[in-house]
């Protein structure tokens, strides 16, 4: 057994869905945790968080479930940063925007988890075949898409949940699985079967274009994850690797690491600010049903140099979701709870997790 | 596979892109013997010349006892019946309409004197002309506009390809915008729906049909440009011929390959004479490919090319088949149908009026609003809409303000969300301003016609990135001009300096585009401007001409184009200048489907 520095603990599993769940979201502003699933709903649970002595203990409560009404697959969802609204992506090749009533419920959950209905405000249609991938930006005022279909679509936010489509980007030549926006730019990443990942920007006065295609991994790129500071994007591969790009210039990415370890596919990747004083950790899963969990840091710039990316594997946990694939893995936002992790499976299953350095 | 010579992937450049490969299923035309159960294996051999034969498989069955298979093959009618791709044209295997097949039919056409003999007529958009120019005249010294442009593609097509007449489509147009201002009234009546949405982009409309069934009654019903001419040549002008529709053969060439799809669209079709009202069409690109191929040099005048661009304006001249050319209809580049409906209200209205149009986010996206500058009150809300994102947004904003439900199952979506939705913010005055249009011109390029995927490129010197290294884009699947690699304005279409110069060239040295046509700037001092007046006249009388020839009114007074005639003559115009849409389901199976 390898000796690593820190190790993964099991806080709790959440049940329910009745088929695979495929991803799960952190609400960014309140403590909700919401997973979706093939069984074409939306489960959210709240949480507490207790301080004992050292160990902060944490409590998850079944809140409510939004069957949603997708005719197909939710595979993915995505809380806007205001945390008041969730966009679902489905199969049926849909996107449902989702919020409560304001006016009835004051807008809010209070602590003890009282709820208002989620109900579907608006419906995204455009998609010619499966949405696979949902983000907003991290100002809330566009929303991106993926699908089978090849394209990537960027969406302005209006008020009264409208929305107004801002670019149809037929740049892949594949499907493309996975969207992701850079934590405070407007840069939109996209990930491909055709084995791409490309960078897109918007032009103030046409409209948004593809900037960069990276190229290198040697399979679909299923996952992408900026890091914290946005000067990094990983990407995780059906080639079982992660590779980190970094911004070499304002409109340059090139690739600085390959990480390998895992035995399949590896489907989810997140990036989150973890402990410590680094570049933050980097959690990766998939078909192997593995979690790994990277320190990332810097080396100090050499003279006349640059710095160089340090990555170190510093905790592994397999079978996380027993014999099941493990489709999602995402860092808690919350600050306190840098650690804390959870994951969706094949199995139905969400679990969270904590990392624990010895 | 033969796609026509002109056309490789990397120079698509449309908008609207297949979003899986064909599968549509070959069908199986190969009489099944009837043999005992059980004995019916076979197996498929390939020969040395890559030809399919069918086999026994129980042994060594002689060359004799094999059956050659027919070669599979997609028509462009597999295509629209099938919403397997959002077909773009291009990616669909267009065997039937590319220019080695103009020159086949040139060349096996029989004499003049034989009755099998078909009359070649070649009509030319001129959004095709304004390519070619800016084309010639970004290697030359002097610009060189669309009118001789015409005369030179003339000389091309009756000296070298032996074509007997040759067109341009604006006559065609005159009428299409005449009819379809005609239908705009016809809605704001009560019959039909509204904002009627523009029709002549055939890109948007095998959209509509595939994606958005719940648009088509928006959409109107007047034939394009290219339909019109077709009904022109294969109708009027061969009855003046004395020739029937089959014994023409009309070709057409265009700044768009969708217009290929729009030419074999069943309702074109002359079941009683076998035969299409556009027999085939070319694009821009394939016209001009098709001059390279036989030395022709474009740049080089011909012979009288300066008078002959008055020639528009000389008249009627009898019973001749002669059209006003090059008519100029002010407004856009791609047929200036929202302006034709502005310039109509405008001129209907009482009092004097005021256009203001207001550009959302950019060009592509305009709102126009004519109102009646005394009263104050809107007389057309109309916007122009081009490429594939505002289209979207079009869709939508229709589809909200008519209670349309939007969208249905292609994929099996739509399903059960229920949309709660919000009723729209503001009430009285508010809600009127939030009105919706009365008029879309829609279409899916963005720059619109002059930007066609049809269209000749601009020459490109070399593919360098920001640091000037020199990079195998297309080796990476890249499109050349949709991703220079650069974050810099023009990077993406690579060519939208080039649009405007296509622009440029189409307005050919009026500004552009020109002003309206007012009382105050038909009198002005602009030699062009009379002389499209005159032009403009012309066109009037010979539709008003035409109409009557071709639908026989039971009248024997004098009839406009905005008359309306007797019954039976006015199905005739139904029948000759309007059309039709269907939705087409989808037939894709999803286990067929590369994931």
């Amino acid at each position: 057994m390898d000796s690593l520095p820190a190790r993964i603990e099991l806080i709790t599993q959440l049940e329910g869905h009745d088929d695979r769940s495929w991803h799960v979201a952190w609400n960014p502003q309140r403590p909700i945790l919401a997973s979706c699933s093939a069984d074409k709903s939306v489960r959210l649970y709240t949480y507490k968080s207790l301080q004992e002595a050292e160990k902060a203990s944490l409590t998850f409560t079944y809140h409510t479930t939004i069957p949603t009404g997708h005719g197909k697959t939710v595979r993915a969802i995505a809380w806007s940063p205001s945390g008041k609204t969730l966009a679902t992506a489905s199969f049926d090749s849909n996107i449902g925007i989702w919020a409560q009533d304001e006016e009835e419920g004051a807008g809010v959950d209070d602590d003890k988890g009282r709820s208002t209905e989620w109900e579907c405000m608006t419906l995204l249609e455009g998609h010619e075949t499966e949405c696979k991938s949902i983000a907003y930006s991290s100002s809330g005022n566009l929303l991106a898409s993926c699908s089978r279909d090849k394209t990537v679509w960027v969406w302005e936010v209006h008020p009264d949940y409208d929305f107004e489509c801002m670019g149809v980007l037929m740049e892949h030549s594949q499907d493309v699985k996975c969207v992701a926006w850079h934590p405070h730019e407007e840069i939109l990443a996209s990930a491909s079967y055709d084995d791409t990942i490309k960078l897109y920007v918007d032009d103030p006065s046409e409209d948004w274009f593809c900037f960069a295609t990276l190229t290198g991994h040697e399979s679909t790129v299923w996952a992408l994850a900026f890091s914290p500071d946005g000067r990094y994007l990983a990407s995780g591969s059906d080639d079982k690797t992660v590779r980190v790009w970094e911004r070499v210039q304002e409109h340059k990415w090139e690739c600085v690491a390959v990480l390998k370890g895992h035995e399949r596919s590896v489907y989810s990747i997140s990036w989150g600010k973890g402990s410590g004083d680094g570049l933050g950790w980097l959690a990766s899963t998939g078909g192997d049903g593995t979690i790994h969990i990277w320190a990332m840091s810097s080396t100090a710039a050499e003279e006349g140099g640059k710095s160089t990316l340090v990555h170190k594997l510093i905790a592994r946990f397999p079978c996380a979701h027993d014999v099941s694939d493990v489709n999602s893995v995402v860092w808690c936002p919350h600050q306190g709870l840098e650690n804390v992790f959870a994951t969706a499976g094949d199995d139905g299953l969400v679990r969270v997790w904590r990392v624990i350095l010895a | 596979m033969a796609f026509s010579g002109a056309l490789t992937l990397t120079d698509l450049n449309d908008f609207i892109t297949p979003s899986q490969a064909c599968i549509k299923p070959v069908e199986q035309s190969n009489k099944v013997d009837v043999k005992d159960a059980g004995s019916a294996a076979t197996q498929i051999q390939v020969d040395s010349s890559g030809s399919y034969y069918e086999v026994s498989a129980n042994g060594s069955a002689p060359a004799a006892s094999s059956t050659k298979l027919e070669t599979a093959q997609i028509s462009l009618n597999d295509c629209l019946a099938c919403s397997g791709c959002i077909t773009s044209a291009e990616s669909v295997l267009i065997t039937l309409q590319s220019h080695t097949e103009v020159l086949n039919v040139l060349s096996t056409n029989s004499d003049p004197s034989s009755p099998a003999h078909r009359v070649p007529v070649l009509s030319i958009a001129p959004q095709s002309l304004a390519s070619l120019a800016a084309s010639v005249s970004s290697s030359s010294a002097q610009p060189v506009g669309p009118s001789r442009i015409l005369r030179r593609v003339e000389a091309f097509c009756k000296d070298v390809l032996g074509f007997s007449h040759v067109f341009d489509t604006t006559f065609a147009r005159h009428i299409a915008l005449l009819e379809h201002g005609r239908e705009f009234l016809e809605r704001r009546a009560g019959m039909g729906k509204l904002p009627m949405l523009a029709s002549a982009c055939p890109g948007w409309i095998c959209y509509a049909e595939k994606t958005h069934p719940e648009m088509l009654p928006f959409i109107s019903a007047t034939k394009s440009p290219q339909q019109v001419m077709g009904t022109l040549v294969k109708e009027w002008m061969g009855a003046k011929w004395g020739r029937s529709p089959e014994q023409i053969y009309h070709v057409t060439v265009m700044p768009c390959y969708d217009k290929k799809l729009e030419a074999s669209r069943q309702d074109f079709y002359n079941e009683a004479y076998a035969t299409r009202d556009v027999d085939c069409v070319l694009t821009t690109g394939e016209l001009e490919l098709l001059m390279r191929e036989k030395g022709w040099d474009l740049s080089m005048p011909v012979g009288g090319e300066e008078d002959a661009a008055r020639r528009g304006a000389v008249g009627l001249t009898g019973s001749g088949t002669a059209l006003p050319e090059l008519i100029a209809h002010p407004g856009t580049s791609s047929g200036s149908y929202l302006q034709s409906l502005v310039s109509m209200c405008a001129d209907a209205s009482p009092g004097p009026s005021a256009l203001s149009v207001r550009a959302v986010r950019t060009a592509d996206y305009e709102e126009h609003t004519l109102a009646d500058t005394g009263a104050g009150t809107v007389l057309l809300r109309g916007a122009k809409c081009y490429g594939f994102r505002n289209l979207q947004n079009v869709v939508r904003k229709v589809g909200r303000d008519a209670g349309v439900q939007v969208g249905r199952g292609a994929a099996g979506r739509m399903a059960a969300v229920r949309v709660r939705g919000r009723p729209r913010r503001g009430d009285g005055a508010a809600a009127e301003v939030d009105k919706g249009y009365d008029y879309v011109e829609v279409m899916a390029c963005p720059g619109g016609c002059v930007n066609g995927g049809g269209q000749l490129k601009p020459a490109v010197s070399a593919q360098e990135d920001a640091e000037g290294y020199a990079r195998d884009w297309a080796e990476n699947g890249v499109k050349l001009n949709t991703d220079g690699g650069l974050p810099s304005s023009d990077a993406r279409w690579g060519t939208r300096g080039w649009t405007k110069k296509v622009e440029e060239a189409y307005w050919h040295g009026l500004p552009t585009p020109p002003p309206s046509p007012g009382p105050e700037t038909i009198n002005g001092t602009s030699g062009n401007l009379s002389d499209d007046h005159q032009k403009i006249q012309w066109a009037d009388e010979l539709a008003s001409r035409i109409l009557q020839d071709l639908c026989q009114p039971n009248t024997s007074e004098a009839i406009r184009w905005n008359t309306t005639m007797d019954d039976e003559a006015e199905a005739r115009r139904r029948r000759l200048f309007r059309t039709q849409y269907r939705a087409v389901e989808s037939e894709v199976n999803g286990l067929a489907v590369k994931w």
